[in-house]
């Protein structure tokens, strides 16, 4: 009990290291805030993203049996190609309350795919979207996985022995310029309508309107939606100035030494600053969430999720944080060095506009890893993007978790090893 | 010579007092393999006692603390506290208290929250009444809403002394515990310190600049000089064995001309060949004063300075004056 004691008041000390030094709360609560407001004044009365994304469609579909298909009694036993159903709702989704068009579609033969990719490499083309020759075998099979053996269903047909299996998945390929944020966009959109399709909703054009543009915005998508996400990295990014100064902090002023010879272990008061600055990064993702809403970015319940990459972002940013209070001379030092990182790194791992991003790991469970990614923010900002923007879950976002959670390890090792060795020993 | 009795004398002191609770044995530290801050530092602490470190700055008087506190390692040499080595570190924090020559707290908690903090490290039961206990002591109970940031610099070093405290330490380091403060705090601070040691039975490792503080409080006194133990003993030990019988003591007016002063002090010193000056004050050290002070005065009447001695006095000598013959300098806080 009174160990955790003392971990709660080593705790309420580095947290009000913070919140009681003007230049520490400025850095980590205000000024976060001053970039929302900014981004927020600047762009949240832009017209939204209403012009059509020009994409391509290849389609190297089959079709289906007619022997498989007749049992089924429906009115699309005699629609072979489900492809062209497919292109039929990617090419009439409309932008809610308007009759604008999502996606100005160009269906290209399949003789016609390098002239597909040269488009797409120009630009003139937003995305190309390859549909594989067994797409409307698996368009059957998830009918199959999503109503099962149903009795009536099978009283209909007579029995479901000529279905393909329900685990039976093909793969849509969807090829565009990753940097580009009109590519995040339009490929969101595009998984989003193939969820949908896949998923047989009731109503395709109008569902798929409300399913995916819904799940994006309530009003129409502008810069300011796109970047808030990498604004509240941003804000945890910039806690690895307080880390930093914490830590060497203690060491000038002598606190350090005076803790250690009470009963204040150096693994407890290490978890007492990172445990701090969680607290902190709980407390930056709803306040400035809270200030985004103000400048019209649309609620969404999804920012709970937010949490837990958080936690891994904050302890990426401390360990990083103690790699440097490892390193340096002094603490002023330290602090100089975590101020004029952060913003960089924010920077180029795409919180405020995505920037090319090299390719280092081309193949990592079916996921490449870029260059920048390996800084821990870069997963961190598609997560956040992904639960506000798209209205995902963590479920999918689960590499770049994992890639979080990877980054946020070897960030603390190396931090708290380099830490200990120039602090934690006897002189 | 001046070892042999210097032993002779600690066997002495040794005798009769208690129970060892802090022993050295060749304590030697060395930095980097170049600089040789402490060198085969011997003594022991006794249960009640104070033992005064006096040295110049840089003497290895805050290295030999260092060393015992766990802080710094040893490079060669052994110490126990209440018999317990260094890998009994976690039964050894326990009984020692440390206030060092900086101010170490949080500025930005208040006194209060400072004494919390601390208390909580060292999981102290019954907190509240320790804290309130010291804080009545030191005088901090009417500031302990304030910040420490706020506090004067007297206030700073008292409420530096409380947290070393706090946890009821058997052995208190106390590394210059009243540098900077004004003669009032400074001794209420003392009186407090004494009184608070005999009433817990606190043994004190105490280092100072302040002669007439360790002359008053410290049971023994070390010298230190170079990172070696030069001298020890009592006070009054101390005075006897190193202290000139006798010291002449000349106050000049600072209007003197300072190579008039110079030629004074160039003649003073073919008569008597242990002479300081510094600032103002010359020091003349000598076995039989009072036949000497005319030959002072007639040295004075040739150059002409008798008006600028503002006043010749002659008295025993302090340990301020055992110092200075020991060690050639000057003590500065």
């Amino acid at each position: 009990m009174s160990k955790i004691k003392l971990f709660y008041s080593l705790l309420k000390t580095n947290i009000l290291s913070i919140t009681r030094n003007k230049t520490a709360f400025f850095f980590t609560i205000i000024f976060p805030l001053c970039f929302v407001g900014v981004f927020g004044f600047a762009f949240q009365w832009s017209d939204p993203i209403t012009s059509s994304k020009t994409i391509g469609i290849i389609s190297y579909d089959t079709g289906i049996d007619e022997s498989v298909i007749a049992f089924w009694n429906t009115s699309i036993v005699n629609q072979t190609f489900y492809s062209e159903e497919y292109i039929r709702v990617l090419d009439t989704v409309l932008f809610p309350e308007s009759n604008v068009t999502i996606f100005d579609v160009h269906v290209f033969n399949q003789s016609e795919h390098e002239d597909a990719q040269e488009l797409l490499e120009s630009r003139n083309i937003m995305a190309l979207v390859t549909l594989p020759e067994n797409f409307s075998t698996g368009v059957l099979a998830a009918f199959r996985s999503k109503f099962g053996d149903d009795p009536i269903l099978t009283a209909a047909t007579g029995n479901w022995s000529g279905y393909p299996s329900s685990d039976f998945k093909t793969v849509l390929l969807v090829e565009g310029d990753s940097t580009l944020q009109d590519f995040t966009v339009t490929g969101t959109i595009i998984d989003k309508i193939t969820q949908y399709f896949f998923n047989f909703g009731e109503s395709p054009v109008e569902g798929v309107i409300i399913d995916v543009y819904g799940s994006l915005l309530t009003s129409g998508f502008t810069v300011f939606d796109f970047v808030l996400p990498g604004l509240i990295v941003y804000a945890i990014l910039n806690n690895l100035g307080s880390t930093t100064d914490i830590a060497l902090s203690d060491i000038e002023r002598g606190t350090l030494k005076r803790l250690r010879l009470s009963k204040v272990t150096p693994p407890m008061y290490v978890f007492s600053i990172l445990a701090s600055q969680m607290v902190i990064a709980f407390i930056q993702i709803p306040i400035t969430f809270a200030t985004a809403l103000l400048f019209g970015f649309p609620f969404s319940i999804q920012i709970l999720y937010a949490f837990l990459p958080a936690i891994f972002l904050s302890l990426a940013t401390s360990g990083m944080g103690f790699i440097f209070a490892g390193v340096v001379r002094n603490a002023s030092a330290g602090r100089g060095l975590a101020a004029i990182t952060a913003t960089p790194i924010a920077l180029i791992s795409g919180a405020f506009f995505v920037i090319p991003n090299p390719t280092v790991i081309p193949n990592i469970l079916g996921n490449s890893v870029g260059l920048f990614d390996l800084l821990g923010a870069a997963p961190a900002i598609r997560i956040f993007r992904g639960l506000l923007l798209h209205g995902n879950t963590l479920s999918n976002h689960l590499f770049d978790l994992i890639l979080l959670i990877v980054l946020s390890a070897l960030f603390l090792a190396l931090g708290l090893f380099l830490y200990s060795r120039k602090h934690f020993k006897p002189e | 010579m001046v070892e042999e009795a210097v032993e002779a004398k600690n066997q002495a002191v040794n005798k009769s007092l208690k129970e060892i609770v802090v022993e050295t044995k060749n304590l030697e530290k060395i930095y980097d393999g170049k600089v040789h801050a402490v060198r085969g530092v011997n003594f022991e602490l006794f249960d009640g006692e104070v033992l005064g470190f006096l040295g110049p700055n840089g003497a290895g008087k805050t290295t030999t603390i260092s060393i015992l506190l766990g802080i710094i390692q040893k490079t060669k040499g052994d110490f126990s506290i209440y018999g317990k080595d260094i890998n009994d570190y976690k039964t050894i924090r326990e009984l020692i208290g440390y206030t060092p020559q900086e101010l170490v707290f949080y500025d930005f908690l208040t006194v209060q929250e400072n004494a919390e903090l601390f208390a909580d490290c060292y999981q102290i039961q019954n907190k509240k009444a320790r804290i309130n206990e010291l804080f009545d002591l030191f005088q901090l109970t009417e500031l302990k809403r304030r910040r420490a940031e706020k506090l004067s610099g007297g206030q700073k070093r008292r409420l530096n002394l409380v947290l070393g405290m706090l946890h009821s330490p058997k052995i208190l380091f106390l590394d210059e515990p009243s540098a900077g403060m004004d003669p009032q705090s400074r001794h209420i601070l003392w009186e407090n310190i004494e009184r608070l040691s005999k009433k817990e039975g606190i043994s004190i490792i105490l280092t100072t600049h302040l002669m007439e503080v360790a002359d008053r409080l410290c049971d023994r006194i070390l010298i230190i000089d170079y990172g070696k133990i030069i001298a020890q003993g009592t006070p009054d030990e101390l005075k006897t064995t190193y202290g000139a019988e006798e010291l002449i003591e000349l106050i000049m007016d600072e209007s003197l001309d300072a190579k008039l002063n110079d030629s004074f002090i160039v003649d003073l010193r073919k008569e008597f060949s242990k002479i300081t000056f510094h600032e103002n004050k010359i020091k003349i050290f000598t076995k039989n004063g009072a036949s000497l002070i005319p030959d002072i005065i007639e040295i004075a009447v040739k150059l002409d300075v008798t008006d600028y001695i503002k006043s010749l006095q002659l008295r025993g000598s302090t340990l301020e004056d055992v110092f200075i013959g020991l060690t050639g300098k000057a003590l500065r806080e």
